[in-house]
């Protein structure tokens, strides 16, 4: 047992005392996954918000009677900080569509010169209705904004003319939609977390599991350990421990940098309730990750063993990475977040689930023991693996 | 030819000044197709020690003698347990190195230019790492350290990375690692390979002052000067076979050790290969 602590205390220091390490496992992947979710959110932000007083360029042809229910008669009151202004019907001259192009126009709207007697006829069904064409540019932000409040505002007025029967949740005092924000937030963790936090981990593990077995036997200090008294299985005991505390930290911090940077990534258009999970849910949550992060290190561990190099032995690991990001994946497409017991027994696709079911606020305790269980003995397996791979003179000095 | 190292004992039996037994070691290697254009043969598996036997003696410095590629590092890593033997044993102080090889590793320190220090630790905490390894207590520990890292000067680079260090600072720190612990045998694959004259002479000096504390010491090399000047006997390995064992004294004869190695060598060759 000593010389599993020995080790481990060597190999969290060589983690720990690094910098480099340091900053290029732990911090730098969920700073870069900041920076770039911010970066994104705010192009994306910039790029479906039209400033505050923005006025509006929108040419109108044809029936200029339509101006005066626009102006006065329409309830528009949710547009009330943003200034519209009219232009004069435009001369035949111009040309609509390459004004729209340039973005001398945001908005072009052609009414039928009849509209109005024609709009009459069609309420009372003596005439087909009459056609409104709304001419915009798609590929700029204010015309797609322009766009949206006029077609908004063409419906009301063609409600408001044909005064329908009735009225679909129209009452601005009542809550239609059931679910509250604890529930979006559910929603939107438990299909986003468990692929983020298995990639994380995953990520994490790599970067120090294969420096540790494979660069070190790349660099002849395995050999060095190899000839001392420890036991083979307390090397890889010691070596497994020490990567998933590693692999946890560094999962840990990436993710906290991806909570952080969620809202930002979608250009602050949501808004997430993260107090909605209770210590319990957390402690579920570190059992799971704990045990993911060993399967994961112990995969990786005896992958790394069979390389000469860290360069193959990475090259060795990256289907692995691919199966993780796919079984990952899956969480985005399970209806059910708590799937029959027997789907717990599978290593790293338990993980998911288990994951999947805490942040959707429904975790499955029976399916988490379960997930927690067979990743260890899987762990297990794989250290005895490890250990019998040390002792292999082929596996450690080809 | 001298045959005077030929195992005569009983398994499990030792003369009392026998601490290392070596008995008839066997060991193969499956050549890779790139190994076999390499050395021009349609062989696939080459035998680098065949049938190998000898012991040495409590407080003596043995040296195996030999070229590159006769199977001197191969004996050495069989008998610090790194690589099994195919057949054959090696009873070190008594304890198997195919039975109980962790037995052995306790006895043994071991200094081979395979073995590498870890480049981001200080010569201070890899020798505090080994000797924790070692079950070595910390009062000694501290008491070891002392000793060794004054004499060789490492406690002038002691807190510095070894990525850090030259490569007779790493020897150095090497040296005083796989002492440690305090073995009472001690293996060196070439010692003084690639080290320039002042570090190959500080590690000579060591070598014999290992002997004078009663240590037993297991080396190899294909220096003649340095077999002549440490060594009370002598193996001499070519092509995984021993050719002769012996003192000096017995070996050579009225000739120097050079002439009488090429003549074993010439011997084992054969003039055509030559």
């Amino acid at each position: 047992m000593s010389g599993i602590f020995t080790i481990m205390k060597k190999e969290l220091r060589r983690f720990f005392t690094d910098t480099r390490m340091l900053v290029t496992v732990l911090l730098l992947p969920g700073l870069l996954i900041y920076v770039m979710y911010t970066v994104m959110g705010d192009a994306m932000g910039d790029m479906f918000t039209v400033e505050e007083d923005y006025v509006y360029r929108v040419g109108v042809a044809g029936d200029s009677d339509l101006l005066v229910y626009m102006n006065a008669d329409v309830p528009v009151e949710y547009l009330d900080t943003r200034t519209w202004a009219y232009a004069d019907t435009l001369e035949a001259a111009h040309d609509p569509m390459t004004m729209l192009k340039e973005g001398e126009l945001d908005l072009y709207v052609v009414f039928p010169d009849d509209f109005s007697d024609a709009f009459a006829g069609a309420v009372q069904n003596l005439n087909l209705p009459p056609h409104v064409a709304v001419y915009y540019n798609s590929n700029e932000t204010t015309s797609q904004g322009a766009y949206s409040l006029i077609t908004v505002l063409l419906e009301q007025l063609e409600t408001h003319f044909r005064q329908k029967g009735f009225t679909v949740n129209t009452d601005p005092s009542l809550v239609y939609d059931a679910a509250d924000t604890e529930d979006t937030s559910a929603m939107f963790f438990s299909m986003l977390m468990p692929m983020f936090l298995t990639m994380l981990l995953f990520t994490g593990a790599q970067a120090v599991a294969t420096e540790s077995i494979a660069g070190e036997k790349e660099r002849g200090t395995m050999a060095t350990l190899l000839v001392t008294p420890l036991k083979r299985s307390a090397i890889a005991w010691g070596k497994i421990a020490a990567l998933t505390i590693v692999a946890v930290s560094s999962g840990l911090v990436t993710t906290g940098f991806v909570v952080a940077s969620l809202p930002k990534m979608m250009g602050g258009m949501l808004e997430v309730e993260t107090s909605l999970y209770s210590v319990g849910d957390y402690i579920l949550l570190g059992l799971v990750l704990i045990s993911t992060a060993v399967v994961y290190v112990t995969l990786i561990s005896l992958m790394s063993a069979f390389a000469k190099s860290v360069k193959e032995a990475q090259a060795l690991v990256t289907p692995m990475m691919m199966l993780v990001i796919l079984i990952g994946l899956s969480s985005m497409f399970t209806q059910s977040a708590s799937p029959a017991w027997y789907w717990y027994l599978i290593p790293l696709y338990n993980s998911v689930q288990s994951i999947t079911g805490i942040f959707a606020a429904e975790p499955d305790s029976v399916g988490i023991l379960i997930t927690t269980a067979v990743n260890f003995a899987a762990a297990a397996a794989g250290v005895f693996g490890l250990s019998r791979m040390m002792n292999s003179e082929k596996v450690m000095f080809h | 030819m001298l045959y005077c190292c030929q195992y005569h004992h009983q398994k499990g039996e030792k003369t009392l000044s026998d601490i290392l037994i070596v008995q008839n070691l066997c060991k193969s290697f499956r050549l890779s197709a790139k190994q076999q254009k390499l050395e021009q043969t349609k062989t696939k598996v080459r035998e680098a020690v065949k049938n190998l036997s000898f012991t040495a003696k409590e407080g003596e410095i043995y040296g195996l003698l030999g070229p590159n590629g006769a199977g001197k590092t191969t004996t050495l890593r069989m008998i610090a347990t790194l690589i099994k033997p195919d057949a054959g044993d090696a009873l070190l102080d008594g304890a198997s190195v195919v039975k109980e090889p962790e037995l052995v590793r306790r006895k043994i320190g071991f200094l081979t230019s395979e073995l590498k220090l870890e480049e981001f630790f200080t010569p201070d905490y890899l020798f505090d790492f080994f000797s924790e390894v070692h079950g070595v207590p910390h009062d000694v520990r501290t008491e070891r350290k002392k000793d060794l890292f004054t004499r060789f000067g490492i406690d002038q680079f002691a807190q510095v990375k070894a990525s850090g260090l030259s490569t007779g600072m790493k020897q150095k720190t090497s040296l005083a690692i796989s002492v440690a612990h305090d073995p009472s045998v001690i293996i060196f694959d070439e010692p003084t390979n690639g080290l320039d004259v002042i570090t190959a002479r500080t590690v000579t000096d060591f070598l014999q002052d290992l002997k004078g504390e009663g240590k037993t010491i297991i080396l190899s090399t294909h220096i003649f000067s340095l077999v002549e000047k440490l060594c009370d006997r002598v193996g001499i390995l070519i092509d995984g076979e021993m050719t002769a064992c012996g003192t000096l004294p017995e070996i050579c004869g009225d000739m120097n050790l050079e002439d009488r190695f090429f003549q074993y060598y010439y011997a084992a060759k054969g003039a055509g290969e030559l």
